[in-house]
């Protein structure tokens, strides 16, 4: 029986040459991943362990990335535990100065390459999908484990298949057909599932839209997002000095769960409303909402693609008196060429604040905590009751074009009622 | 009595005594070297001033990490002369237990040996007292136990009265925290004088150090016991039966302490040999609950007319004894009279006393009792009432003739049909059974019984047999209702630092009912978490409000053992343990879920809280319904709707994650095993 790429993935890491959605696997992992929030715990879980040592130092990464630089005392503390800990066991650690958003960071730094298994202590760890890695969310006591065994239990999930056809309009991106696709098959539509997106439209496309919808996979209650890796792939791990990674391709016969076809030319830009991923409606739908915060980059549109297409919205513009703009982009790396294409000038020209790189108000840390009744546009990745701050604040999920023109507007716009569609 | 003038009297002065009576008389026999009473009189005192010397001051508290080493023993005389509250830690434990001991107490110093030296350096940052390091055999940044010892003394050694606090002894309490009981010099010396006196021992004797000096049993009945008597004390470093022994032999030991593990270790050992033991003339057999027929094999193989003893750390610890002129049933099947000066009484539940024959919950009054649980005023009222009777949880029946037996543990008693059934014999016979490794007998709700008895059991490796052949085995042996109604086989059985059988665990593993709470997709933990709690960066403190969030009076509403049944979304992206964790604090017992979805559910495996996975189950549970799952079986009985569901079973190594208790207990096992 065929082969889908996740079954192709795991079966490489447990010694098999066939495993089928169902089984239950020990499987070897290429890194193990933890953020400081997750870190601290999953180091108070390691020391458990009679006898642990950490398996591999190269292959453990902590980055310290949610509530850094640290926002109090207590995120001070837990950063400086997570960086006792690095130092004692030698492993990876990257942190303010250094850093970066881990499912962005680790990718640029050649850390991920195609075929591998990334174990992360975060929920978007399947964000590494986009460049055919299997990256899967663990728990803290997952993450000790696999820090000591290089290895994690897991059942080999079902997967689905998602095919889009045609080319994006303009304005039009990953992040559009990602929340088009939660929206069809809800926030459960793929639980436990492998989700394997696929398609010409890819062609019209570039990594960054790839990554918002891995990064989501997720939010649809997947294992794991997963596009196989091409030459862009190639191309982008080059640049990176990754290793050469394993290019894997789904087999014809592989059984799936279900197809989901898309024709994308009929796409417009997507928001999701509060308080799930799947409330989407077209922009042109909730337009004219006014809004009170605009935060842009984080994760899920953190890349420069996406700054630079806000800063297509920003240019010559600013953000409405009554907006705030916080614009966060999801690593030094990212920071650094955004300065040097003069996009840095364009943002901050447009009134909108510059973070450095942080999970931030993703999570209702900081750098732009909600009050009661506040309403916001992001371009993060979920939108449940107070995921920003109060539980009375409403957050609208959108593109960084579509957050860029609500800044502008000062209520949720669409790009190509602002400025048109060439 | 005999060693009544050691009833008011100092550790100190106690070596000082025999010191002046046995000069030149070997008390420590270990490896090939001797020491004189004179020679670790003469120690302790320099090694006192040495200790004063590094700063130490009277009430400090000084931990000893070491092996039954003579050193160890000298160093309790000294750090008794001193003034200063020594405070022993089982060498075994694993770092997290040493540091909590350590910052319970807070010592000013550790002695302890270059191998541990490390560990005690790593966790220096969180024990702020700790300013020295003492090793006996030398490690980096550590202080010379022998540089001390050749100090030549020079800082005068404080007055001390018996009643001034000694030791600080580690004992759990019920949750498995470590609790430190507080004793005097007097109350140790004291019940040291008492088990001397019981074992009638003499100069002539030779103790076998085999106990870990660690625990009140080592400390009091051998180094404390054998110094009253004048007696030699030939010490093992760590036990193990062949080393026993040869050292029972070599050392030509007369009076052998131990545990009934110890006892049965080396009655089992391909090398024993009734000769081997010739020179055995008594001992104490104490520690855990002593099988009639174990003390019967000691008496006849071993030809040792060993005391059976119960006692309680917090009681110094000698409680009660058998004599050695009691007659073969009170020999064996109890655990003898109390020791002199000791009252005993058991009461009801209401705390009523109950009349000689009745059986009640053990409680002890003695001169020789701790004075409490160190900074821990809360533990110390839940263990002593206001007139000073320590409730030790045992249930005991004192005869009339004043022997007492203990026949169980306070909640494990099994109300099956209205019959009583004590756990604690019937696993003595489960595990006189050939292949029975360990066995311990819980009660779970039952429909027609109210309550039966069910068996866990490890088999020992390699060992092959049914429920039907045990259960055959037991009922020869035992009243027909206490034999018991399921036979269950588990792994291994839960326990936490070290100590007993966690029972209420257990039970859970075998047979939960409780009422169902049941959650749908839009309850997420990890969202709402923020909201109420952004000013938390930490995700530990997160745990502990988790569920409170996801419905406010969830903590609250929650009874123990309490059922979830979740849809699909139960804690959606939740990518730390914070909702499992505070599910599993709020009492619930298992999850019964839709599907093997999402962080949520590994995170539960992995801390050992047992889910279902039954789609057929969710959909026809509804909140409030009464039900019963057995997560060993996978069988789910919803009691309101008369209707069974069979979930899904997970893989054996799932199932061994479970069982252990978490992931990291199947971690260590993977490690240990690939060596």
């Amino acid at each position: 029986m065929g082969m889908t790429l996740a079954e192709k993935i795991l079966a490489d890491h447990c010694g098999k040459t066939e495993v089928h959605a169902g089984q239950f696997i020990n499987a070897r992992v290429d890194i193990v991943m933890a953020s400081e929030l997750s870190g601290v715990v999953a180091i108070e879980e390691f020391e458990k362990i009679k006898g642990a040592r950490v398996w591999d130092p190269k292959k453990v990464v902590f980055v310290m990335d949610h509530f850094t630089p640290a926002k109090d005392i207590k995120s001070a503390e837990i950063v400086k535990r997570c960086r006792a800990f690095a130092r004692e066991h030698g492993i990876i650690f990257f942190e303010v100065g250094r850093a970066g958003i881990q499912h962005i960071l680790l990718p640029e730094k050649g850390m991920v390459s195609p075929g591998d298994i990334i174990a992360g202590a975060d929920s978007h760890t399947c964000t590494h999908g986009f460049l055919g890695a299997f990256g899967t969310g663990i728990g803290s006591t997952d993450a000790a484990a696999a820090m000591a065994l290089g290895e994690i239990w897991l059942k080999v999930p079902e997967s689905i298949k998602f095919v889009y056809h045609g080319k994006p309009p303009k304005w039009v991106r990953g992040k559009d057909l990602i929340l088009e696709t939660i929206r069809t098959i809800g926030v459960d539509g793929a639980r436990y599932m492998a989700m394997e997106f696929a398609g010409d439209a890819f062609d019209h496309l570039d990594l960054s839209d790839r990554f918002s919808m891995a990064n989501m996979a997720i939010e649809a209650g997947a294992k794991a997002g997963l596009f196989a890796a091409d030459e862009q792939t190639r191309e982008f791990c080059r640049k990176a000095g990754a290793r050469e990674g394993t290019y894997h391709r789904s087999d014809p016969d592989a059984e799936y769960s279900a197809v989901h076809e898309y024709d994308v030319t009929k796409f417009e830009p997507f928001v999701a409303v509060p308080f799930l991923p799947e409330n989407v409606k077209p922009v042109t739908e909730v337009a004219g909402l006014e809004v009170d915060q605009v935060v842009i980059g984080m994760c899920t549109n953190g890349n420069i693609e996406d700054l630079r297409a806000a800063a297509e919205i920003f240019k010559g513009r600013k953000t409405h008196p009554r907006v705030r703009t916080v614009i966060i982009p999801g690593s030094q790396k990212v920071y650094l060429d955004a300065l040097h294409e003069g996009l840095i000038d364009i943002f901050v020209e447009a009134d909108c604040s510059v973070s450095t790189p942080t999970c931030g108000p993703c999570l209702g840390g900081h750098m732009g905590v909600l009050a009661a009744g506040e309403r916001c546009v992001s371009t993060s990745n979920r939108n449940f009751r107070g995921r920003m701050g109060h539980a009375t604040s409403e957050l609208y999920l959108a593109n960084p074009y579509v957050a860029a023109a609500s800044a502008v507007a000062g209520h949720l716009a669409s790009p190509s009622e602002m400025i048109g569609d060439q | 009595m005999p060693f009544e003038s050691f009833h008011n009297t100092t550790i100190g002065e106690l070596l000082t005594k025999q010191a002046g009576r046995f000069a030149g008389h070997t008390f420590l026999i270990a490896g090939g070297g001797r020491l004189t009473y004179a020679e670790a009189e003469w120690q302790a005192n320099i090694l006192a001033a040495g200790l004063l010397g590094l700063g130490l001051q009277k009430g400090d508290r000084l931990a000893i990490i070491l092996p039954n080493v003579p050193q160890f023993v000298v160093t309790v005389f000294a750090a008794a002369k001193a003034g200063l509250i020594f405070t022993p830690i089982n060498l075994r434990r694993h770092k997290n237990d040493v540091l909590a001991r350590l910052a319970k107490t807070q010592p000013a110093a550790i002695v302890t040996n270059a191998e541990h030296a490390g560990m005690i350096h790593e966790l220096r940052a969180d024990v702020p007292e700790l300013k020295h390091v003492i090793s006996v055999d030398g490690g980096a940044d550590t202080v010379a136990w022998n540089q001390l010892l050749n100090s030549g003394g020079g800082a005068p050694l404080p007055p001390l009265a018996p009643d001034q606090t000694a030791a600080l002894l580690f004992t759990l309490g019920i949750t498995g925290d470590p609790r430190g009981a507080t004793h005097t010099h007097a109350a140790l010396v004291r019940n040291a004088a008492a088990n001397a006196s019981a074992l009638a021992a003499t100069p002539d004797d030779v103790f076998l150090g085999a106990v870990p000096f660690s625990n009140s049993f080592g400390l009091t009945a051998a180094i404390l016991a054998s110094a009253v008597a004048g007696s030699q004390i030939a010490l093992l470093p760590v036990y193990h039966a062949d080393e026993a022994l040869k050292l029972i032999e070599s050392a030509k030991v007369t009076v052998h302490h131990g545990t009934p593990t110890m006892f049965a270790l080396e009655l089992n050992h391909p090398d024993f040999k009734p000769e081997r033991c010739a020179t055995l003339r008594t001992g104490i057999m104490s520690g855990a609950a002593c099988p009639p027929e174990l003390v019967k094999r000691v008496r006849e193989q071993m030809r040792c007319n060993a005391l059976v003893a119960y006692g309680l750390t917090e009681a110094a610890p000698g409680v009660t004894i058998t004599h050695l002129a009691d007659g073969p049933i009170t020999a064996t099947e109890t655990v003898g009279r109390a020791m002199p000066g000791v009252e005993l009484k058991v009461i009801d539940a209401s705390g009523a006393a109950l009349p000689n024959g009745a059986e009640g919950e053990l409680c002890v009054k003695s001169p020789m009792m701790m004075t409490g649980y160190w900074n821990d005023a809360e533990a110390t009222a839940q263990m002593m009432d206001a007139d000073g009777w320590l409730h030790t949880g045992d249930l005991a029946v004192i005869d009339a003739d004043g022997p007492v037996k203990i026949v169980g543990r306070k909640g494990e008693v099994i109300n099956r049909g209205g019959f009583k059934v004590h756990p604690g014999p019937v696993e003595m016979v489960l595990r006189s059974f050939p292949g029975v490794k360990e066995a311990a007998v819980v009660g779970v709700p039952d429909t027609v019984f109210g309550e039966m008895a069910c068996a866990c059991v490890v088999r020992a490796p390699g060992a092959e047999f049914s429920g039907e052949q045990l259960r055959a085995f037991a009922a020869e042996r035992l009243t027909d209702y206490a034999v018991p109604d399921r036979f269950v086989f588990f792994e291994m059985l839960p326990r936490r630092g070290g100590g007993p059988v966690q029972k209420d665990v257990l039970r859970q593993r075998v047979r939960i009912r409780g009422r169902v709470w049941k959650f749908g997709k839009n309850i997420d933990t990890d969202a709402i978490i923020p909201a109420r709690h952004c000013n938390t960066s930490d995700p530990r403190e997160l745990a502990k409000h988790c569920m409170e969030d996801a419905d406010p009076d969830f903590v609250k509403k929650m009874r123990r053992g309490d059922v979830i049944v979740a849809d699909t979304n139960f804690g959606c992206g939740s990518s730390r343990e914070v909702a499992p964790i505070s599910i599993k604090t709020a009492g619930v017992s298992a999850v019964i879920a839709k599907s093997f979805a999402r962080i949520f559910f590994r995170n539960s495996i992995n801390i050992g809280l047992p889910i279902l996975e039954c789609p057929a189950a969710v959909d026809d549970i509804a909140e409030g319904d009464e039900i019963e799952v057995e997560p060993t079986t996978g069988t789910i009985r919803n009691l309101t709707r008369g209707s069974t569901y069979r979930a899904e079973p997970f893989p054996d190594f799932l199932q061994r994650i479970i069982d252990r208790g978490g992931l990291l207990a199947y971690v260590e096992e993977r490690l240990a095993s690939s060596g």
